[in-house]
């Protein structure tokens, strides 16, 4: 309809100065309401301003959508579910029982420091979808999160509200995660402490890649600052830290499919450190000797445990802050 | 109960008496081989898994502290062999528990936030790692091919000097059974006193207890084991600071102090510790009213007290050990939880209270 303006009111109420010349002569439905909702109660040539005025008989409703703002992803620790109200209410503030309001989510594109996007993300799960008010107005639903962090957007509708929808964003996240430097400090020979080895191509799949997989908590940072100074003073040379963890966790689906293979990396707490990247190859019997060497001597500034990873590209895979054996002190 | 009925119940019972019993943590000891047999459900893959873990104990250590005055410090010098039917090499060697937090000269401030400033707070972290690796690098020194370390527990309160074999392929793995690897050394101004070296064997996969489930009954189990993880082998450490200025009172009551922790660690038995004791009640008094004769007698009963346990333990030897002297592992009992004592006072301990007799005797002068 080029030049021509489309005009919408919610249920109950009258476009301005309906009826003029500008507007149509007919309305359509019962005051613009129809099977699938509000429609069109009339177009004009889109020159003016227009509003609505109250012209009902029935009061007005009003639907809002309450509840936390953030929740963290799933297999995450301390992940829960999130309960959600949407409350429906006469414009005095009376709630309205029996009203039907439905429910749906969805995810910002190449959110959560996922820098790919496609159909198959993970959204949030909502129980139930549909239902009706209760006597306080209400209905509640449970939101649970995906594995994958993001924003997601939570949308409720009610036909027979002056509002129709109302929406709600929760960001997905694990709080306050705080990125690696991407400057490092030199050693002593110029060459660099630390290398983020996992900004390139050739360590993702799928031709997709993350650029942003060097985040981990407060503490993990200090501690993984200290792993690296532990290194250098070994004159192992260029750390490779090839991934820890993304801008706001969850999952670090490295092949951007939104699966594995890295089941952990979700919480900053974890980081991967290359044998074989920066140039510094370590053979099969140092790795024991590095081992021990950390477990005995560093472990305390450097709390951490590591698993090696022995499959196609060996690695050491170092839980910056869960410590379970290597840490012994004299009793 | 018909046949039928009965072979049924059987075979049910048995069934889910099998699945409990391959259900179940456990870990249990082979004394053949010196290793534990785990059995525990993995943490990431929920899949039962059974593994070997080998003991890090089988080495057979024997260890020489050695002093010599440096610029006004203390050189300590430490040189150990590991026994020819050993069956391990000694890969790492821990002196632990020493109960001093080391002041770092200059050590700077972190004062940014790293919320708030995250790159200036890195730089400030970095600026700190970078003293307190100077400060290493200027207490614990490490012979060729082995790296040197200090490890600094705040939360105990404890210090440890830390010895292990470097990362380069051309480096030692440990020291193999019937050799021995001198130039392990300290420099601290601390007087010295008796402290544990914590030595352990290279086995396979030493990270065989991680991973483990975090249960009670894991939490438990790791702790015993590790506990028979090792071998302790006094040795001698600077722990005994010198009082600044300098009060040969206050040196002795911290000299005394010291002794005490000696019963707990098996270094001296509770008969010869209460003789000690009371000479150090006499000697303490003579020395806060300068009575040289009643300090004289005083240090001379306490060194009798070491020459009846060690009367071939001639003065030259205090500092530099002697051959065939060197200090061997001590005895644990049966759950190696706490070491046992043997003799009267340990030979180290005996050369520990000789040498700062020493020291208070000839400032005395």
């Amino acid at each position: 309809m080029y030049g021509i303006w489309a005009y919408a009111c919610p249920v109950g109420y009258l476009p301005d100065a309906y009826p003029s010349e500008w507007w149509e002569t007919s309305l359509v439905g019962n005051y613009g309401v129809n099977d699938q909702g509000v429609i069109p109660l009339g177009q004009g040539d889109g020159n003016f301003a227009k509003a609505c005025y109250l012209n009902s008989p029935t009061p007005s409703l009003l639907l809002t959508l309450t509840g936390a703002s953030e929740l963290k992803p799933a297999g995450t620790t301390d992940s829960v579910n999130l309960p959600l109200i949407a409350k429906v209410v006469t414009r005095e503030g009376a709630p309205v029982s029996g009203l039907q309001v439905s429910f749906e989510a969805n995810v910002v594109a190449y959110s959560g420091g996922h820098e790919h996007h496609d159909n198959s993300r993970p959204i949030t799960n909502l129980t139930p979808l549909a239902g009706s008010t209760n006597g306080n107005g209400e209905i509640a639903i449970t939101v649970r999160a995906p594995e994958v962090a993001g924003v997601h957007t939570i949308t409720a509708t009610c036909g027979a509200c002056q509002n129709r929808i109302a929406s709600k964003e929760i960001l997905i996240k694990v709080p306050d995660l705080l990125a690696i430097s991407p400057s490092p400090p030199k050693n002593g020979d110029g060459s660099y402490a630390y290398a983020l080895t996992s900004v390139d191509r050739t360590h993702a799949g799928n031709g997709r890649f993350h650029k942003n997989q060097y985040y981990l908590t407060e503490f993990s940072r200090k501690n993984v600052r200290a792993l690296i100074d532990a290194f250098v003073a070994e004159g192992w040379g260029t750390v490779a830290l090839n991934d820890a963890s993304l801008p706001w966790g969850g999952r670090y689906d490295i092949n951007a499919n939104w699966r594995g293979p890295h089941e952990g990396h979700r919480e900053g707490r974890e980081i991967d450190i290359s044998f074989t990247r920066a140039r510094n190859p370590i053979s099969a019997v140092k790795q024991k000797t590095f081992y021990k060497k950390f477990c005995e001597e560093k472990s305390v500034q450097v709390p951490f445990s590591i698993l090696h990873h022995y499959a196609l590209h060996p690695h050491f895979h170092v839980y910056l802050e869960k410590q379970t054996s290597c840490w012994m002190t004299e009793k | 109960m018909p046949l039928k009925l009965f072979l049924r119940r059987t075979i049910l019972l048995l069934t889910m008496t099998l699945s409990v019993a391959h259900a179940q943590d456990s870990a249990i000891f082979d004394s053949q081989k010196n290793s534990w047999n785990l059995q525990y459900q993995d943490p990431e893959t929920s899949q039962w898994v059974r593994k070997t873990y080998v003991q890090q104990n089988a080495i057979l250590p024997s260890l020489r502290s050695t002093i010599q005055s440096q610029q006004n410090q203390l050189l300590y010098r430490f040189r150990i062999s590991n026994r020819a039917d050993a069956k391990q090499l000694v890969d790492t060697f821990r002196i632990w528990g020493i109960t001093s937090m080391y002041k770092i000269p200059d050590l700077p401030l972190v004062t940014a936030s790293a919320k708030l400033n995250p790159e200036l707070e890195d730089k400030q972290q970095w600026d700190q790692l970078n003293a307190k690796r100077r400060f290493e690098k200027s207490v614990v020194f490490a012979p060729k091919g082995w790296s040197a370390g200090l490890r600094v527990d705040e939360q105990a309160g404890q210090t440890s000097f830390v010895w292990s074999p470097g990362l380069k392929d051309s480096d030692p793995d440990g020291i193999p059974p019937g050799k021995a690897q001198d130039g392990f050394m300290v420099l601290r101004s601390e007087l010295p006193g008796v402290a544990r070296a914590k030595l352990t064997g290279s086995t396979d996969e030493p990270w065989g207890l991680d991973n483990l489930p975090d249960t009670p009954f894991w939490k438990q189990k790791i702790a015993e084991i590790q506990d028979r993880d090792y071998v302790l082998v006094p040795v001698l450490a600077p722990v005994i600071p010198i009082p600044t200025p300098y009060s040969a009172v206050e040196l002795t009551r911290r000299l005394q102090v010291h002794v005490q922790t000696w019963l707990k660690y098996g270094h001296v038995q509770a008969d010869v510790l209460a003789r000690l004791n009371r000479q150090f009640d006499v000697l303490i008094p003579a020395l806060e009213t300068h009575n040289k004769r009643a300090v004289r007698a005083a240090v001379e009963a306490l060194r009798k007290e070491c020459s009846d346990h060690h009367a071939d333990l001639r003065d030259e030897f205090v500092k530099v050990g002697e051959d065939n002297q060197d200090a061997l592992p001590m005895l644990r009992n049966a759950s190696q939880r706490a070491p046992t004592s043997t003799v009267g006072i340990d030979r180290v301990a005996a050369r520990a209270l000789i040498f700062n007799l020493q020291y208070v005797s000839a400032r005395l002068d």
